[in-house]
This record gives C-alpha cells, structure tokens and sequence, in this order.
C-alpha cells in the first residue's frame, strides 16, 4: 500500500512537470524567486574579469549524485560566461567520473560560444578521490593561481570548511551551494553567498530558462507542499489519537 | 581604536588561542567529569541485550582524517561487543576500513579469546558506498562470496547461518558520512536494527532518524565516545581527549564573545564619531 | 550515436532499479540486482581510472618541466612506491603498517584537524549579532557548545543541548532534507529519462539539446 501511494506521487510528480513544462512554453512567465547566490556568479565573473583573475569552480567529493548534477548546470552557466568574457576557469575534481563530464561540459560552452582555441583541458584538473589530498590541491590552486572568486556546488563532507577557509584567506569572493546538511553551517559561515539545500536544484532552471527544468521545479515545489500538508494532517491526527 | 582591531582580529591570534586551550589540558588534565546521556545508555542497553547467537555487522566506515572522534567510540563498542560473546563481521565501506578492523581485533581478540574465523570475520572492501549498502542488503551472499583473506564464506564459522542481512541481529555503523543513512534506507526495511557512531558534524543530521525509529542509537562525538567508555567501565582515549575539547570549546566561546564586544564597541564609536562629524559640520554650515 | 546509446542504457538501468522498489517481480528484482552488482564494479574501476590519470597528468607535468615539476616527482614516486609496497608485500606487513601509520594516517589527521581553527576563525568572524535571528544562532551554538563539554555539567547544559538537537534542530533538518530529497528525485527523474544531458556537454535551449 505504502510503495502504490509513493509510486502514484512520483507519477504525480512527474505530471506536474510536464503541465508546468509546457505551460512555461506558452507563457514565458518565470515563476522563481530571486537566488541572490545565483545572481552574483554573475557578479563573481565580472569581478575575475576586471581583475585580471581566475574563478575557480569546484563540485566537493561527492561523486556522481543529484547535487553534481544540479551543480553541472551551474558550471554549464559559467563556462558558458567565463568563455564570453575571456577569463580563465579553473575547475577542480575529487571524482575520477566527475572529471571528464565536466571538461565536456566546459569544452562544450566554450565551443558553442565560438572560442574553441580558448578552452584549455590543463585547467579541467583532477586532484585525488582522498578529499584532504584534494584539498591540498585546491589550496595550492587558489595560492598560485589568485583565484578572485571560488565557487562550490555540488555534495561536499568534511572539506567544506578547509576549502572556504582558504578562500577567505586568498580574498576570493566564494559562493557554495549544497545539500548536504550537515556541512551547511560551516558553508553559510564562511560563504558570501550561499544555495541552501533544494536552491541547489533550482538553478539549472534559474539559470538556463529551461521549460523542462523550470517544469520540474514547479513539481518540486508542489510535492513540498503536498508534503507540509501530509505533515500537518499527521501532527493532527497523532495530538488527537494521544488525547484520546 | 582597539575595539576595531579586536573585531578584526588576526586569525593567526585566534588560532593560537585555540591550539593552546587544546594543548594545555593534554599537558595538565583538568580532571572533568562527565555525565552519561540517555542516548548512550539506550546504545549500551541494545548492545546489553546481544548474545553469543547473535552476528552483528560492524561497519568502520570513518577515515585517518575522523579517526581521532569516532575510532574510540567503535573500540568502546566492540568491547562492549566482545564481553557478550556476539559474532562479529566486518563491513568495510572504504579502503581503510580494513585496517582498521584489523587494528582494533589484534588489540581486543586476545583479551576476550576471540578467534578470527571462529568469533569474527572480515568481509572484502566494497567499493561505491550507497551502491555498497544497497548490494549488502540486496544480497548478501552475492556480494560477499568471500572474506577479505579469500576463503569461501560457507566455510566461515562466525557467519554460519547467514543467508541475508535480515539474519543480523543489529549493524553499528561508524561513520563521518552518509554510510548511516544508506544502512537506513537499504538494510533498516529488511528488519535489521540500524545503530550508528557518529563524528560531532553528523549528529544533527542523523537525529531526525534516531526520532522516527528508523535508527535505533546514536553515539554522540568524542563525547559520546567518552561517555560509553563511561558506561561500560573501561576509561580510554576519549575520556582523556574530554578535557581538551572542553577547554576549546570554551576559547572558541570565549573568542566570540570578544567578538560581539570588540564589534558592539567598535559600532558605538563609529556611531559617536559620525555624529560629532555631523554637529561639527553643522556649526559651519550655521555660519 | 554514442550518447543516444548512453542515454539508453540509463534509461533501461535507471528505470530497472526503480522499478525494483516497487515490483515484487523476480525478472526485474534480478536484474536491479545484477545492475547494483554491475555498479558496485564501476566504482572499483573508476577508482583504478583516478589512479591513472593522475599518472597520466603529472607525467606529462615531469616531461614538460611546467611549474612546480618537482611536485610532480615526488607524488609519483609515493604513489609508485606505496602501490608496489602494497602490492608486494600485502596490507598486513610492516612496511605498509609503518607508512600507513606515520604518513597517511598522520597527515589525514593533521590536515583534517585544521578545521578546529578554522571553525574557530570563521565563528570569530561571522557570529556576530546583528538582530534577533542572529542573536537566537548565537545563543543556541554557545548552548550545544557548552553541552558538548565537561564545564557546562553543573548547569545542566548537556540536557539543553540534546533538547536543542533533538527538537528544533531536528525540525530544521526534517525540512531542509524533505527539501533536498524532492530536489534530488527531480533530477534523478531528468537524468534517468533523458532529459537532463548537460553532463554530455550537450546544451539546453529552448526546451531541447543541441
């Protein structure tokens, strides 16, 4: 009975994004509410393009899991900008998988923008699946290099902190966006600006105006508020059936 | 102004404070005592409770980097384990989880007379994590044909009749990470009582599953390694590092009480000199 | 072509596994099985794949003497040295013991251990008050701070503590999870039907890829 009432909502789920999908097709309305973080990696390019500096952009050591995912678009988004305003992205990997999906990606935004010749693989690095030798890396990368602005998206654990701390050290502007909750507190303190949790997941659709992505967040949301009203009901009826 | 510099203190200062509140109590114990807390008590009852025909997995899945908070709570457990005569096997989730069921057994087993093979076995480092957890508890003999030395698990002592990971009695999970929660979603619907062990970081994390059931116990941190040191009768390394954690956390509180301070003052005179400024240029402007 | 076949065999793995969650049917709970086992290997293989690259890049960065080769020398030769000491002499020897020990283990700690600092610096830096909602963060980090130690004993700070974790903290975790989780289905969903191939490098626009 529990798995027919989960399998009905993921249908639900997915109804919902289509409907939502195809109604974003039509009338163009984009209904999300202003990310501050995802409007400053506008912000950030700009600054590393003033400066002279690179942005570094790094997914943490989560491996292939929705957060990478969702942070795939957000590198998506800024390579498409750092490729239009010529300055140099720096991206970094702690996962073997990772690291060949992600020089796509950038080899890919770079030649959509027309500067094939500007994309270097040298700066697709790959440091190590054991996290504190791939925050060693990082380190040295944010020292050398001077990177002006570090971004951090994706699932992050005990490096969280280390990595935003030696950005703060080198000045760099940082935005981090996870759901990883327990390394949220550590990110919100270091970060200037911060994605919490499902914001992550909304920035493929913030960012590109996807109708499927924004069709999809639509039934994110709608599943949240089915949720709360579950909630609701059944904090209800356990103080009911307790009082009895 | 010395407010503003002690609001923007350097971080070197602050490190140095936090490095000698670590070291001066490892120098001089300060001897502070501490309370057990209902949630390691509820872990020690559960593992009170096992006996010599139960098997229970034990999974070290904490790295070198966590090894200092969550490697005495797993020796605290296993000789908790071991005075209950309970069959123990060895999940190991990372590659070190091997050495470190390796290190804590060659301390222990002599003291309890545990034989390996007999009493305990250790299985084969399985690589993927969730898609780890989600073939251990699909199949348990299909992922581990073998133990971790090679021999053909028919022929191992300490998990005979185990055909699936319901036949477990409990899994005690030592983690720093998700290891908890994939044990939750693969191995807890299939029967299997989930414990976990886990580092100060994770715990808010884990406690909503310790509310619904879906996770039996929770050891807490060093703390909760120094507590069930504590309860089982046997002071280790966690009861001695308390002391240490309990200065540090004092200076790092300490310090940002500074902060608010220096900050607060800092503002007040900033506040001060603007308005003067003000009436100052006031003045002139009358004339 | 390829990624037809790669969106494909997502497709068919993706939806097989799913389906094994709900379907008692010993066709599809065996391949949801067979392809877990499958997965279980590809890890393996793409730990052994990360080993290589990185043999690959820092050789590259020896023959070319680019910046910092030295570096490069000396991560190899650990690397090669370690792999053939564990190889040869096994997990168990005291070679292995000894490096794994007073290396490995040593700088895992050491590097790791930097984070009590660092939470320090950044708790000096951004707990400050500067309204209601901050002055609640203050007040409650200070509490578990307390509770986590042997100096709050006396005032019962532990209870406060674990009261404050297991209520409010855990009523903030609920969410941001509940959150987090309907997100993931999200692009799980995407990504298991095709629609989401950005990690190809194919863009989209306009509702398709190009």
């Amino acid at each position: 009975m529990r798995q027919l009432i989960e399998l009905c909502a993921l249908f639900s789920m997915l109804l919902i994004a289509v409907i939502y999908g195809r109604d974003y097709s039509r009338t163009g309305t984009m209904p999300i509410r202003r990310l501050p973080a995802l409007d400053s990696v506008d912000e950030a390019v700009g600054r590393t393009t003033e400066m002279g500096r690179p942005i570094h952009f790094t997914t943490g050591t989560g491996g292939m899991v929705a957060d990478t995912f969702a942070a795939f678009a957000v590198l998506e988004y800024l390579a498409k900008k750092t490729a239009q305003y010529e300055c140099a992205l720096i991206v970094s990997n702690a996962d073997p998988v990772v690291h060949p999906i992600t020089e796509n990606i950038v080899r890919a935004a770079y030649h959509a923008q027309g500067k094939p010749e500007s994309f270097k693989p040298s700066n697709i690095r790959y440091h190590s699946d054991s996290m504190l030798a791939y925050v060693s890396g990082v380190w040295g990368i944010m020292e050398r290099e001077k990177v002006a602005a570090n971004i951090m998206m994706g699932y992050f654990f005990a490096e969280s902190l280390l990595l935003s701390e030696g950005g703060v050290r080198t000045g760099a502007f940082q935005i981090a966006g996870t759901a990883s909750t327990p390394q949220l507190p550590f990110l919100v303190a270091a970060c200037d600006q911060t994605l919490i949790g499902e914001e992550l997941f909304a920035a493929g659709a913030y960012l590109t105006e996807d109708p499927v992505r924004i069709g999809a967040l639509m039934a994110q949301d709608t599943a949240k508020i089915a949720s709360i009203g579950v909630i609701l009901l059944g904090a209800l009826a356990a103080t009911v059936v307790s009082q009895i | 102004m010395i407010s503003k510099k002690l609001a923007n203190l350097d971080s070197r200062i602050v490190y140095a404070v936090v490095f000698l509140s670590i070291l001066l109590p490892l120098w001089r114990p300060l001897g502070l005592s501490i309370s057990v807390s209902d949630g390691t008590l509820k872990v020690h009852g559960l593992l009170n409770a096992l006996s010599q025909d139960d098997t229970v997995i034990v999974s070290p899945s904490f790295t070198p980097s966590t090894e200092a908070e969550v490697y005495p709570q797993m020796e605290a457990v296993l000789r908790h384990l071991l005075s209950r005569n309970a069959r123990i096997a060895f999940a190991c989730l990372n590659v070190e989880s091997q050495i470190y069921a390796e290190e804590s057994m060659a301390a222990l087993a002599p003291e309890f007379g545990y034989e390996y093979g007999v009493d305990y076995v250790i299985l084969p480092f399985t690589p993927g994590m969730e898609t780890a957890v989600a073939a251990i508890s699909n199949n348990f003999l299909g992922t581990y044909p073998r133990d971790a030395y090679g021999t053909p698990l028919t022929e191992i002592e300490a998990v005979t009749g185990i055909r699936s990971v319901s036949d477990f009695a409990l899994i005690v999970d030592f983690n720093t990470g998700n290891t908890a929660i994939y044990y939750i979603q693969y191995a807890n619907p299939r029967g299997v009582r989930v414990v976990a062990g886990a580092s100060g970081v994770t715990v808010p994390y884990l406690t909503p599953y310790l509310a619904t059931g879906q996770l039996s116990g929770l050891i807490d941190g060093m703390r909760g390694a120094a507590e069930y040191e504590s309860a089982i009768g046997y002071p280790g390394e966690a009861l001695a590092a308390m002391d240490a954690q309990s200065l540090s956390h004092a200076s790092i509180l300490a310090l940002i009480g500074l902060g608010n301070g220096a900050s607060f003052l800092s503002k007040r005179g900033d506040a001060r000199d603007a308005e003067q400024k003000k009436q100052s240029y006031g003045g002139e402007l009358d004339e | 072509m390829k990624l037809t076949l790669a969106s494909l065999i997502t497709l068919v793995a993706g939806i097989t596994v799913v389906a094994d969650y709900f379907v008692a049917a010993p066709v599809i709970n065996h391949a949801a099985s067979t392809f877990t086992q499958w997965s279980v290997m590809l890890s393996a293989f793409s730990t052994a794949l990360g080993g290589v690259n990185l043999l690959a890049v820092h050789k590259k960065r020896l023959s070319q003497r680019s910046a910092n080769w030295g570096l490069s020398v000396i991560l190899l030769a650990s690397m090669v040295a370690w792999l053939v000491i564990g190889l040869s002499l096994g997990t168990e020897s005291s070679v292995y013991k000894f490096i794994w020990d007073n290396v490995y283990s040593s700088l895992s700690s050491t590097l790791f251990a930097l984070n009590a600092f660092f939470i320090a610096s950044a708790a000096y830096r951004s707990f400050r008050v500067k309204g209601i909602d901050t002055l609640i963060l203050l007040v409650t980090a200070c509490a578990v701070m307390l509770g986590r130690t042997g100096l709050g004993e006396a005032y019962r700070m532990p209870e406060i503590a674990d009261w404050l974790i297991r209520v409010p903290n855990t009523a903030g975790m609920r969410g941001i999870t509940i959150g987090g989780a309907l997100g993931a289905i999200s692009v799980s969903a995407r990504v298991i039907l095709g629609l989401e191939r950005g990690y190809a490098g194919e863009r989209r626009s306009g509702g398709s890829y190009q």
